[in-house]
């Protein structure tokens, strides 16, 4: 076997929580979550070979993984059903106790391209480099931050008058 | 909303997810299978041409 397959193989192994908690998070069917961690190694294993250490190996795995499934979402233009602002709602009431939950039902609210960016945030990635990997400007980052923490904040309000 | 605070529900999230860890093997099947498709691809065009090639000089006199 060649040096760089054993490399690779390496970096795979360190670094597949990244990867498959990315498929958990995107997907809900084991095949999917399976097709496409496929998908994102294979990106991987292409983009390897340009990959010099400018930035850390996390962060190029992010990049790609979050880039492959962006646009594989795009291509087959059937993300993971969005739920309702009603459907969100009630499993963060239901599960108003556990912040795991809370978060999961906050993910799955989003879309696809909202869920990347906080997930980048949740990493501590800066609006600039979040803008970098996905392709936006830090400005565009900031005001879809901002949306998104409305958009959540309006959620919970009316979780909290519901519960009143 | 401030997102910080599910920092360490994040960190616990990516702890404990249900896909089952990837193989070395299945690692190199996935990298090695789409060369294989190439150089299947690429043999089979070679092996297209020169049968192409040899019916257009066969054919020629006809």
């Amino acid at each position: 076997m060649d040096r760089d397959k054993t490399v690779f193989l390496e970096v795979i192994k360190t670094h597949q929580g990244i990867i498959n908690s990315l498929c958990h998070v995107y997907y809900r069917l084991e095949e999917d979550r399976r097709d496409t961690r496929q998908d994102i190694i294979l990106q991987l294993w292409r983009s390897f070979p340009t990959f010099r250490n400018e930035c850390s190996v996390s962060t190029w795995i992010y990049k790609v993984s979050l880039n492959t499934i962006l646009s594989k979402i795009r291509k087959e233009r059937r993300s993971v059903p969005q739920e309702s602002l009603s459907d969100a709602h009630e499993g963060i009431t239901a599960a108003a106790d556990d912040t795991l939950q809370q978060l999961m039902q906050v993910i799955h609210y989003l879309e696809s391209t909202d869920k990347a960016i906080v997930i980048l945030n949740l990493e501590g990635y800066s609006h600039k480099e979040t803008g970098i990997m996905l392709g936006f400007t830090e400005t565009n980052i900031s005001t879809r931050l901002n949306r998104i923490r409305t958009k959540l904040r309006e959620l919970y309000n009316t979780k909290d008058h519901e519960l009143k | 909303m401030n997102l910080n605070r599910f920092k360490p529900a994040w960190s616990q999230f990516r702890l404990m997810n249900s896909l089952p860890p990837i193989t070395d093997d299945e690692v190199l099947h996935i990298i090695e299978t789409p060369h294989n498709r190439m150089a299947t691809i690429f043999r089979s065009m070679i092996r297209h041409t020169a049968m192409y090639s040899f019916l257009i000089v066969c054919c020629q006199g006809c």
